[in-house]
């Protein structure tokens, strides 16, 4: 019996230390998608910053940000099912990504959010210093009261943004949007309070992870509702889970999974940071899956 | 069925640029002016009302920045020297040629929060044409717009109200004319 449980502990850390060798080398995936992204649409703005000028990075697209933003597409369902027409500045592009992140929301959650957001991964960044200079303090500043209300903040945004589109049919949301601000900041085209909220932004990032993602972004609170109904959801084996809450303090979105069987809360980003095979030291026992674990998730 | 960083990243990569791919593939990625309507640049045909008195019309809301005064002329049948003197362009030769897009810079000397541009042209067009249009509060017009709308035009009081409030006084504004139509890259200065 006695050496049956030294092979059962045997077999859990030779679990657990496979899990762990694994992490930093699968980590740097997200981090090398999420570079790309950021990139891809820095060129993209700085081309078509100089497109006006006359030059241009060859094969490159010079679209204007509004072309290539998901949200467009949203702004403009109201528009487009009773006029017929886009938004001004949105075109057919916008429509076309918005229908495939919601492809992918359907199948995975708002891993749009955790993967390709070239303004979440540049919040989850700035978060880095901020995490040396507080350690365990950070990310956990706002209180959790306090906290558990304003994470429904961003859907009183979301239901002014397409109230307002609606009615001026107008891109008013550039006026307040920290993306559009952090990606044109040089154009002289953007709002002085979209400045403002980008380094309200910029200065909330070294405090909470993602503080825009969790208290204000209208596209998350969409995405998010997906989590409800995604084919491939965060399960968590209760019957492997040694409660070591791990995957709690992975999350960029203070979800706690270890309390979870099925993670649906509409905060998850699909980032996999709580996954076995990135923070979790017991394998197989935190997945993004369709179907149920062996041990049982609720 | 698993999803493990790798498979997620190929994921998202695979959807968002197959999906753009996809669409390129069946000529329905478009990321420039022209709206929903089919074509591009002059070829492109705007949508139309869909319903109500004026199903079938064009609707002025399609009105694009990459939409050339002579296009706009010939789609809603205004005379192209009425839409030039409206927006204080007379002296141009290539009038025909002008676009939207080029309103901007054109009175790029406007006070701050008093803007001349494509919306600008939509309001000039659905007004003189008496078709619907959703007037919006930061839209101004030149002078000359609005005096040949009142002329010319069936204005109830409410759209009176609101050219006599944002109308702008041309008179002595340097009008910086830049046509960048791929026809034309002429350059000239209007005063």
């Amino acid at each position: 019996m006695a050496a049956q449980e030294d092979s059962n502990e045997t077999g859990r850390a030779g679990k657990t230390r496979k899990g762990a060798s694994r992490r930093k080398r699968k980590i740097s995936i997200r981090t090398f998608v999420q570079i790309f992204f950021f990139a891809l649409i820095a060129l993209i703005a700085i081309n078509h910053s100089l497109e006006k000028q006359g030059v241009e990075i060859a094969f490159l697209s010079s679209a204007s940000l509004h072309a290539v933003c998901p949200f467009g597409g949203v702004v403009s369902i109201y528009q487009y099912f009773t006029a017929g027409t886009y938004v001004h500045k949105i075109h057919e592009s916008a429509f076309i990504l918005m229908y495939i992140v919601f492809a992918l929301a359907l199948l995975v959650g708002p891993a749009f959010c955790g993967w390709a957001c070239p303004l979440g991964s540049f919040q989850e960044w700035l978060g880095k210093p901020g995490r040396k200079i507080f350690k365990k303090r950070f990310n956990k500043f706002v209180p959790p009261k306090l906290d558990s209300y304003l994470r429904y903040l961003r859907y009183a945004v979301l239901i002014w943004v397409l109230y307002v589109t609606a009615t001026t049919a107008t891109l008013f949301f550039a006026d307040y949007d920290p993306y559009y601000a952090l990606f044109n900041f040089w154009t002289g085209e953007v709002a002085v309070s979209a400045l403002i909220i980008l380094g309200v932004v910029i200065v909330a990032s070294l405090f909470v992870e993602r503080p825009f993602c969790k208290y204000a972004c209208p596209y998350g609170a969409v995405l998010g509702v997906f989590n409800l109904f995604r084919i491939f959801k965060i399960k968590r084996n209760v019957a492997t889970c040694i409660d070591c809450k791990a995957c709690d303090r992975a999350c960029p979105m203070n979800i706690d999974v270890s309390e979870s069987g099925t993670v649906r809360d509409h905060q998850c980003i699909s980032c996999l940071k709580c996954t076995s095979e990135n923070s979790c030291p017991v394998d197989d026992t935190v997945e993004m899956m369709v179907g149920t674990l062996s041990g049982g998730d609720r | 069925m698993k999803i493990n960083n790798w498979l997620m990243g190929l994921l998202v990569l695979v959807l968002i640029f197959g999906g753009i791919g996809g669409s390129i593939a069946f000529n329905l990625w478009n990321t420039e002016g022209g709206g929903s309507g089919q074509g591009s640049g002059d070829s492109r045909v705007p949508v139309t009302f869909k319903v109500g008195e004026f199903a079938g019309e064009y609707n002025p809301a399609d009105i694009r920045g990459s939409y050339s005064f002579g296009h706009i002329s010939e789609l809603w049948e205004i005379p192209l020297t009425e839409l030039g003197t409206a927006f204080g362009l007379g002296a141009i030769e290539n009038l025909a040629d002008f676009r939207c897009n080029d309103l901007e810079a054109a009175y790029a000397n406007l006070e701050e929060d008093v803007e001349i541009g494509t919306d600008s042209v939509r309001v000039f067009v659905a007004l003189y044409t008496g078709l619907p249009y959703l007037l919006s509060d930061t839209t101004y017009l030149p002078q000359p717009a609005v005096d040949i709308l009142k002329a010319k035009a069936k204005l109830v009081e409410e759209q009176i109200v609101f050219l006599d409030s944002h109308s702008v006084d041309i008179t002595g504004i340097q009008i910086g004319v830049s046509v960048t139509s791929p026809k034309s890259q002429q350059n000239m200065k209007h005063q």
